[in-house]
């Protein structure tokens, strides 16, 4: 449990750190709260030659409103995120999502930046932003580029960020009346990473009928994904028990689903059904103005 | 002369009372200095090359550019080329460096070449396990079993099973060794500080009487502790090659691969039983693994004696790692596979648990009346009565509740093992062991019985514990230490006291067997008037202290406990995750000492069971023959949030304490395991057949997914 050696450096501003990812590239590592990279390195499955440790950089830390959008900075904690009063107004989801993350030390390091950029097929935040239909801002020396979350996650631990490029802020956009969104999730027993990761976003229409619904999905496959069979099976219903159900049942259609020590592939589409109903059901009580 | 009996009930100050342990602040402030934090001047650190196959054969090893490597200093080859690894985590080299990163580096950079041999990681089926690697026990019957399944008006067939699991000690195994001239000192975690010294000294040919071994505190044991083990002789192999002190723990990952497993055990079990319950058939094939070893032969059914029954046992001889005994050996897994069968037929005959387990009491032989008075009281505490429910919650919701039950026996007894009881002429009190104290409360209860004894406070008795420079003592296994320790120390200052009485006795113009020492003084019995304080006892011996040994005394110590276990849980059925709310447990065992330690090893023992029901199992890749769980993040144990509320009864009526001083270690950790079983099979209405109890067996029994 001892990283191989390292060279380490703290740059101050961004544009000191994206001169030395340009520079190490591929030999580099940027180190943000260092809770998926520092395992890693301790079990050598990861032994970078050069770790740029960006967590000095100031303005990548924290939340503002901005032309109906939230924007978080990358080394914003998931503790900040969870705490955060403009988070929890604009948008529960990610509040709920960010709450349930490890465990309290984890939550006061781990960033998320580093939680997007790693994308553990486990981790909460993907899933989430999956259903905020979220922008992630990814800089690098030649300037920034927004990538649609729906094309960041690639597959195991794999994004569409270049190795000379730093993920700088991610955009969420705000949502407006009668929409409600929840996130529910079956945490692995000693880490707390999502064993089934569910979240859920929903606006009621005319007559009380799903205008529109997205549901990303954690921890059941490679990658986080978007349920797109459940949500066409839910677009323009009024919400039942039954619709809802079926629905649920459809979250894990067409999706390899992973098979660990943890839970069997069987397991998890049997949970990722009573997650993703406990989901929307918690949604769609919100988007109707209720508390859930 | 005071009498080496125990007092009577009305005369125990300390013996029984709920007292704190003695290095209890010495622990909670740090200052207590385990193996691992020993680090004499110039301390090395070693590390572990191990196998990463379940069985190979060593072919090459080149050390050659570890040994380049400036601040190695010695090298260990464990397992020498032409040697076979048995599973995988098997030591193979060693290395000492002058810094942990160091040696790291250096067991990297050892290259060991393997001949992969076949490996068996499975112990699920005996009879696919091939030839070599299973062996038939001699079967047992009494009575007619087949004839009597067949005259049976119920009968219920159940395969259970429980796999191997580890002992994953709060402290790995190691230790720190130093030479100084040709005499070896050892810190190490162990459960046998007497014990050690012959296993040291023809390892490394010197005379046992240089080896010195030490061990104050340790991270618990479970039975896995008995050796020196051949990392601990590495460490002062390597020690005495390089001169300097080695310190060599095992990190987690190779303690939980290689330092030690507890036997699986599998059954398939057929019971029978007449309409109003009377249970008259018993039938069980079993088969389990201990590793290559092929491990202990369970005897079923457990406690209670069916009077016609019949058991078939294989042991199977698989790379799944190292058998060690584990707490209770053989008991938890013979008591689950027995109260869950039983329970099973319960259901069928429709009756209550606890009505057909009452009704069978008497099956379990002389402590019947015990039993059954357990159960009563059990029942009682956990409100059996109000709130049982045949099989199957059928309120509305998706969480289930349900009761379980279980019953379970142990010897105790006390091993050999001698004390020596020192009082000094300035008054002051030393009594010395070479006992452990593995975080039972051994030192605290020595103090004890030392202090009662002499009609000391506690504080005045100084207990030297943990060398192997003082009395020896017997290893701690088998819940003997209590009786042991006790009844040595017992034996001990009763003697060393009796010298006293004999010096003061003139001077309180009598004899010394009229004497008796109470609350600090030492005075005539029945004339409490006629006294001298301690300290003025004690100038009388002039100049020399009053040293008395004692032994091991069977008048002061019993064996044969026994103890009811009740859980109640709540199953989620969507997610099949199983929570333990409640477990009562009701148990005997004789004379306690410390009431406050003496609970809290069942409190600890109904955890470490929620442990091995819910969550701990090795699992193995059959696929490579290794382990996919060796680090506590997949070896998963309870966490506070999971454990739910804990009552613990001690019998204490005169009939129990009168019996003497009698072991309590492992006997409450055999039942937790069936008995939360047996509640989950009440809460969902179906057995999940298996230990521990996953979600996803949960969901799989339930029909509802899971294990696809
Ligand atoms: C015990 C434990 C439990 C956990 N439980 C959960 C859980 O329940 N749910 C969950 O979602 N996560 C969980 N995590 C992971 C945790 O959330 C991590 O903090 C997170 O995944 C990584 O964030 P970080 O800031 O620590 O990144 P780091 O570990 O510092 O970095 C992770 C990776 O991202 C790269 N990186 C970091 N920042 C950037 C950036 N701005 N731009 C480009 N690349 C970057 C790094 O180079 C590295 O490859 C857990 C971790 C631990 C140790």
């Amino acid at each position: 449990m001892i990283p191989a050696a390292f060279e380490y450096f703290a740059p101050k501003n961004l544009d000191e750190a994206l001169r030395l990812v340009e520079r190490h590239g591929d030999e580099a590592k940027l180190l943000a709260g260092g809770h998926s990279l520092l395992p890693l390195m301790k079990l050598r499955l990861s032994a970078p030659r050069y770790v740029i440790d960006i967590g000095r950089i100031r303005a990548l830390h924290g939340v503002r409103e901005e032309d109906g959008r939230l924007v978080i900075g990358a080394l914003t904690t998931h503790h900040d995120v969870e705490s955060s009063e403009l988070v929890r107004q604009r948008c529960l989801l990610l509040a709920e999502a960010a709450a349930e993350i490890g465990d309290v030390q984890v939550r006061n390091r781990g960033t998320v930046g580093g939680s997007l950029a790693h994308a553990d097929p486990a981790a909460d935040y993907p899933a989430a932003m999956l259903a905020l239909e979220a922008e992630i801002v990814a800089t690098s020396s030649g300037g920034s580029r927004a990538i649609p979350a729906g094309e960041f996650f690639v597959d195991l631990l794999t994004t569409q960020l270049r190795p000379d490029e730093i993920l700088t802020e991610v955009r969420v956009p705000v949502a407006g009346r009668r929409s409600g969104g929840a996130y529910r999730k079956l945490h692995q027993p000693a880490s707390g990473f999502a064993l089934v990761g569910v979240a859920a976003r929903v606006r009621l229409g005319e007559g009380e009928k799903i205008e529109s619904v997205a549901i990303g999905m954690t921890g059941v496959a490679a990658h986080a994904y978007r349920a797109a069979t459940a949500e066409q099976a839910l677009a323009g219903k009024k919400p039942g028990a039954k619709l809802l159900g079926e629905a649920a049942g459809r979250v894990t259609e067409g999706v390899d689903t992973l098979g660990d020590m943890h839970g069997s592939a069987g397991y998890r589409r049997a949970v990722a059904t009573v997650y993703a109903r406990r989901a929307l059901e918690a949604a769609i009580a919100r988007a109707g103005g209720k508390t859930a | 002369m005071a009498e080496i009996k125990w007092p009577s009930a009305a005369n125990r100050g300390l013996i029984g009372k709920s007292i704190s342990r003695i290095d209890g602040p010495w622990k909670s402030s740090g200052r207590a200095k385990y193996t691992y934090d020993q680090g004499p001047a110039g301390m090395l650190y070693a590390k572990l090359v191990t196998s990463p196959y379940a069985h190979a054969k060593v072919t090459a090893i080149d050390t050659s550019r570890a040994e380049r490597l400036p601040g190695v200093r010695a090298i260990h080859i464990f397992t020498a080329v032409g040697k076979e690894v048995n599973w995988e985590g098997h030591e193979v080299v060693g290395v000492a460096a002058d810094t942990e990163e160091l040696a790291e580096d250096a067991a990297r950079l050892i290259r060991v070449e393997y001949d992969p041999q076949p490996y068996l990681v499975a112990d699920t089926d005996a009879q696919h396990a091939g030839p070599g690697r299973f062996r038939e026990m001699s079967p047992r019957k009494t009575g007619d079993p087949e004839q009597a399944l067949q005259q049976a008006d119920v009968t219920s067939e159940g395969t259970y099973g429980q796999p191997v699991i580890t002992h994953c000690c709060h402290e790995a195994h190691g230790s720190v060794a130093e030479w100084k001239g040709d005499e070896l000192y050892v810190w190490i975690s162990t459960q046998n500080v007497s014990g050690l010294s012959n296993e040291y000294a023809s390892a490394l040919n010197i005379p046992a009487t240089n080896v010195h071994v030490d061990c104050q505190v340790m991270g618990g044991g479970f039975g896995s502790k008995f050796a020196a083990d051949s990392w601990g002789v590495a460490a002062a192999a390597m020690a005495r090659k390089a001169g300097r002190p080695v310190k060599l723990m095992l990190d987690r990952e190779v303690e939980l691969l290689s330092a030690g497993c507890r036997p699986s055990l599998h059954a398939k079990i057929r019971v029978g039983a007449k309409r109003d319950g009377t249970l008259i058939a018993w039938d069980s094939e079993s088969w389990g693994t201990a590793g290559m070893s092929g491990g202990g032969v369970p005897q079923l059914p457990y406690i209670i004696q069916v009077p016609n029954s019949g058991h078939r046992h294989t042991s199977i001889f698989t790379n799944i790692g190292p058998a060690r005994a584990w707490r209770a050996p053989n008991h938890p897994q013979m008591c689950f596979l027995t109260m869950a069968a039983l329970d099973d037929l319960a259901a069928k005959l429709n009756m209550d648990s606890l009505d057909f387990f009452l009704k069978n009491v008497g099956l379990t032989g002389e402590r019947a009346g015990v039993y059954k008075q357990q159960m009563l009281m059990a029942a009682d505490m956990i409100g059996w009565k109000q709130k049982w429910h045949s099989r199957g919650d059928k309120t509305p919701g998706h969480i289930k509740r349900g009761l379980g039950l279980s019953f379970h026996t142990w010897a105790g007894g006390g091993h050999m093992g001698y004390c020596r009881t020192t009082i000094h002429p300035d008054g002051s009190v030393e009594v010395a062991t070479g006992s452990q104290d593995l975080g039972t409360g051994t030192r605290t209860v020595i103090g004890i019985v030392a202090a009662e004894t002499l009609g000391l406070p506690l504080d005045a008795v100084r207990v030297e514990i943990g060398n192997n420079k003082y009395p020896p003592d017997g290893a701690s296994g088998g819940s003997t230490t209590v009786g042991g320790v006790s009844s040595s120390t017992r034996t001990s200052a009763t003697t060393a006291l009796n010298e006293l009485f004999a010096k003061a006795a003139p001077s309180l113009g009598t004899t010394a067997d009229k004497l008796e020492a109470v609350g600090g003084q030492i005075r005539v019995i029945g004339d409490p008037s006629k006294s001298i304080p301690w300290k003025k006892a004690c100038a009388k011996l002039g100049t020399t202290p009053i040293v008395a040994m004692g032994q091991r005394n069977f008048s002061l110590i019993s064996s044969g406990v026994g103890g009811v276990q009740m859980a109640e849980v709540a199953v989620d059925i969507d997610t099949g995750i199983v929570r333990m709310e409640k477990m009562v447990a009701v148990q005997d065992c004789g004379l306690i000492i410390d009431m406050k330690t003496a609970m809290s090893q069942v409190y600890g023992a109904c955890i470490m069971g929620t442990c091995y029901a819910l969550y701990e199992e090795k699992i193995m890749d059959q696929q490579t023959g290794t382990c996919l769980n060796p680090n506590m993040e997949f070896y998963k144990l309870s966490g506070l949030d999971d454990i739910g509320d804990i009552t613990v009864h001690m019998m204490t009526e005169d009939s129990y304490q009168d019996r003497g001083v009698i072991g309590l270690g492992e006997p409450p950790v055999i039942s937790p395991g069936a008995a939360i079983s047996n509640a989950v099979a009440n809460a969902i209405g179906v057995r999940v057949p298996e230990l521990p109890i996953t979600p996803d067996r949960v969901l799989a029994a339930l029909g509802k997914g899971g294990l696809v």
